[in-house]
């Protein structure tokens, strides 16, 4: 019994602890920013890691003249992006714009919840956060609805939420409006995937593609603007995946058919500079400044 | 239905409930339940293989009888013999079918010849190894006129397949198990409150010793061959603390839970890394199995009352079957050859019985001497884990020999390296607690004795609060898959 008198205290402090942690490539501060009502601008980008690292929102700004901030989420998929989309809305005004880059693995369906600690301190109780990631192997319903239950048999989040105490980053600086740099050398996976020539076919999930076909139909019903956006990949990488312009082929149509703008950078001369890559999909610090330009002059062009 | 399952923790309190309430009527309807509940905790993972445990269980019974009746010593030798081929021979079957055909196969194809031996995809019955342990136990214990046998079917099932040792043990004995099913329970407050504890104890081990262990050694030994020498021994260290978590702390859950139905079991494990040899470790570790092999097999066999060549022979016997027991790969005979070639020494020394109590018993602490024994016994029993975790000889022998490369030299670097300290942090924690708790059946033992409620209460509270918050999320138990 003096257990249960604990329970519902311990997940408040749990919770408030991690919003402070430094883990996660940053994902809870853009969280904290959103449930805060702090974001509020007229461009947002969405997208996977390729748009968080890729895409300067700075630079787009001082382009555009439209307060920018980037949403993109690591290593998620779209359904998961269009959950906080979602959660964006519901605690922040509507964009003018949105720029959605999309990747070879957006419309896929994992099985498992990817990063699925980001989402403690905010799901307990929270239908939209139950809704969308509740079909993934992660959490079962008493951890949406029973105080503390996601927690238990989690000790990263139990070490995380300890660190956050000793050391807490309350200035949430770990991304600059939800984006960042990375300036890291070469990482070599994908040499080591050459020598086991492991190749990757991607796939179009029927749920996925509806959701963003419902996406785009809801961005057009309340005037958002909506631009597709595919960044470069490493030339070299782009041969490991079989069936990759039939994926990009299947954005194509859908801009098409809905009269969107879609900037390819798939075969950009960027795509051919080893140099402005960290891996075969991530550009480093240089490699998105430079795309950043590129998309912010394309999108000036065509959006005036 | 895993012990550390949430379909568990709803099963047991129901199956507790029911039996106490029964209680006022009559034990022999406590034994229909716990015989129900057993098949039913069963069947949840294979109903199919209940028919087998049925079988298995039909056959001792009846074999049982008839040894008993039988005056004529050719007649009982044959009611005894036609037990133990049948439920050997669904264990071969069951369990080494593939290894022997595969084995024949590779043998015959060294002399050039290609035999067309089927390999069959076949599922193991789970707790196979240990249910037709306690039947053969039941036959020999009848043929040599230690126990009578058991008329009651419903009483001899419930010894075959109570559900806290159905599927990994411990090995129980006729002698010790079916004197508690034939005679009333009584509830003890205490008794209750003593399996709980050990309850607790075997979940810590499990959830928070074994299952964190099992993130690194599962990365580790999945892929011997990139490893460094310093990851392959780090993985060894990490496994032979995963191994103990998981078995001891399955057996810690058993015997614990058995207590909450007024049933005592037979101790498994008794703190074998602080053994100061072998033997000792032999004395401690997988102790019902130990017994099982040495009452059964060693002895029969002339034990060590014979000359020194027999005895070396004894010795490598029953370790090379306490290997084979465990699964069909040559890996677990070269782990058993391995433990025969460090206890045979001991043996032709007169040095195996050496170490009957635990280390500094009337010590806080070890001396020096028996400090590096007990370290140098822990570093034998790691190397041989290698073996035990190995998928093949192979990869086996190369872990070895990159663990006596430079690479040792190395420091440790795979996925997830970064949680290793947790990990380690919480192995000291627990070897301190298991070092304190020695002289005792299980490590927190001791806390009963405690006579501040508030301190035992805060300790109860701290161990839940570790499992629930430093524990990793349920795997299963190593042991099901023998």
């Amino acid at each position: 019994m003096p257990l249960l008198l604990f329970v519902v205290p311990l997940d408040i402090f749990m919770s408030k602890t991690l919003k402070y942690t430094h883990e996660y490539e940053g994902e809870i501060e853009v969280w904290n920013n959103l449930y805060a009502s702090k974001i509020n601008t007229d461009l947002l980008i969405y997208g996977s890691s390729r748009a968080w690292t890729h895409i300067n929102p700075q630079i787009l700004e001082d382009t555009l003249h439209l307060s920018t901030y980037n949403l993109g989420m690591d290593g998620q998929i779209f359904d998961i992006q269009y959950l906080r989309h979602q959660e964006y809305l519901r605690h922040n005004r509507s964009p003018k714009i949105i720029v959605l880059s999309l990747d070879i693995f957006s419309l896929e369906k994992p099985d498992e919840l990817f990063n699925k600690n980001q989402f403690l301190p905010y799901m307990f109780r929270n239908d939209s956060i139950e809704k969308y990631t509740s079909p993934y192997k992660g959490f079962s319903w008493i951890d949406y609805h029973l105080p503390l239950v996601r927690y238990f048999f989690n000790q990263k989040a139990t070490i995380h939420t300890v660190i956050s105490t000793t050391k807490p980053n309350k200035e949430n600086n770990y991304r600059y409006k939800g984006y960042k740099a990375k300036d890291e050398p070469w990482d070599g996976k994908f040499e080591l995937a050459q020598k086991n020539n492991n190749k990757y076919f991607a796939y179009a999930d029927a749920a996925s593609l509806h959701l963003l076909n419902r996406f785009v139909a809801e961005c057009y019903a309340k005037k958002i603007k909506l631009v597709f956006v595919y960044s470069p990949e490493y030339i070299e990488g782009q041969k490991y995946i079989d069936n990759r312009q039939i994926v990009i082929n299947v954005y194509k149509d859908l801009a098409l058919k809905n009269k969107l703008l879609f900037f390819d950078y798939s075969t950009d001369s960027i795509c051919l500079n080893k140099s402005l890559f960290y891996n075969t999909t991530h550009l480093n610090k240089q490699g998105s400044e430079i795309f950043t330009k590129h998309l912010a002059k394309d999108l000036k062009k065509n959006l005036n | 239905m895993l012990f550390n399952s949430l379909s568990f923790t709803i099963f047991l309190p129901t199956v507790f409930m029911l039996y106490w309430f029964l209680y006022k009527y009559k034990w022999q309807i406590q034994n229909i339940l716990l015989l129900i509940s057993s098949y039913f905790f069963y069947a949840c993972w294979d109903w199919r293989f209940m028919f087998l445990l049925s079988l298995s269980t039909f056959l001792d019974y009846f074999t049982g009888i008839k040894i008993y009746q039988e005056k004529i010593q050719k007649k009982r030798l044959f009611w005894l013999w036609l037990s133990i081929s049948i439920n050997l021979g669904i264990l071969g079957f069951f369990k080494y079918y593939n290894f022997f055909a595969a084995s024949f196969s590779d043998a015959l194809l060294l002399f050039g010849l290609k035999a067309n031996i089927e390999i069959l995809q076949i599922l193991l019955p789970i707790g196979i190894s240990f249910y037709t342990f306690h039947g053969l136990s039941y036959v020999i214990d009848l043929y040599r006129n230690k126990i009578k046998p058991e008329r009651n079917i419903i009483n001899y099932a419930v010894f075959v397949s109570f559900f806290p040792l159905l599927v990994a043990g411990p090995i129980e004995r006729a002698s010790h198990l079916l004197p508690q099913i034939n005679n009333k329970r009584i509830f003890r407050y205490s008794f209750i409150t003593d399996g709980l504890r050990q309850i607790l104890w075997g979940l810590f081990k499990k959830i928070v010793i074994a299952d964190n262990c099992a993130q690194f050694t599962d990365i580790i030994f999945a892929n011997t061959t990139d490893q460094s020498g310093s990851n392959l021994l780090l993985g060894a260290f990490l496994f032979s603390f995963q191994i103990y978590g998981d078995f001891s702390g399955y057996s810690d859950i058993a015997i614990g839970t058995a207590k909450l139905f007024g049933i005592e079991l037979l101790q498994n494990f008794s703190f074998p890394y602080f053994s100061r040899n072998i033997a000792e470790f032999w004395r401690r570790w997988h102790m019902s199995l130990t017994s099982w092999f040495k009452d059964y097999v060693y002895i029969p066999l002339g034990g060590s009352r014979t000359n020194n060549w027999l005895k070396i022979r004894n010795i490598i016997i029953i370790f090379l079957l306490s290997g084979f027991w465990h699964g069909a790969n040559w890996t677990f005979l070269a782990w058993g050859f391995i433990h025969a070639l460090l206890f045979i020494p001991l043996l032709l020394t007169n040095n195996n019985r050496h170490y009957l109590t635990i280390v500094a018993v009337n010590k806080r602490l070890p001396s020096l001497k028996e400090l590096v024994s007990i370290i140098s016994t822990f570093l034998l029993v790691t190397v041989s884990w290698i073996f035990f975790r190995a998928s093949n000889i192979s990869q086996a022998w190369h872990a070895v020999k990159e663990i006596f490369s430079s690479s040792l030299l190395t420091i440790p670097n795979f996925e997830g390296v970064r949680k290793i300290p947790v990990t380690v942090l919480l192995l000291i924690i627990f070897t301190v607690v298991e070092w304190l708790g020695r002289r005792g059946k299980y490590a927190i033992e001791p806390i009963a004795a405690i006579k501040s409620k508030g301190i035992r209460w805060l300790l109860y509270y701290t161990i839940i609060g570790i499992i629930f918050f430093l524990g990793n999320e349920g795997k299963d138990f190593i042991y099901f898959q023998f």
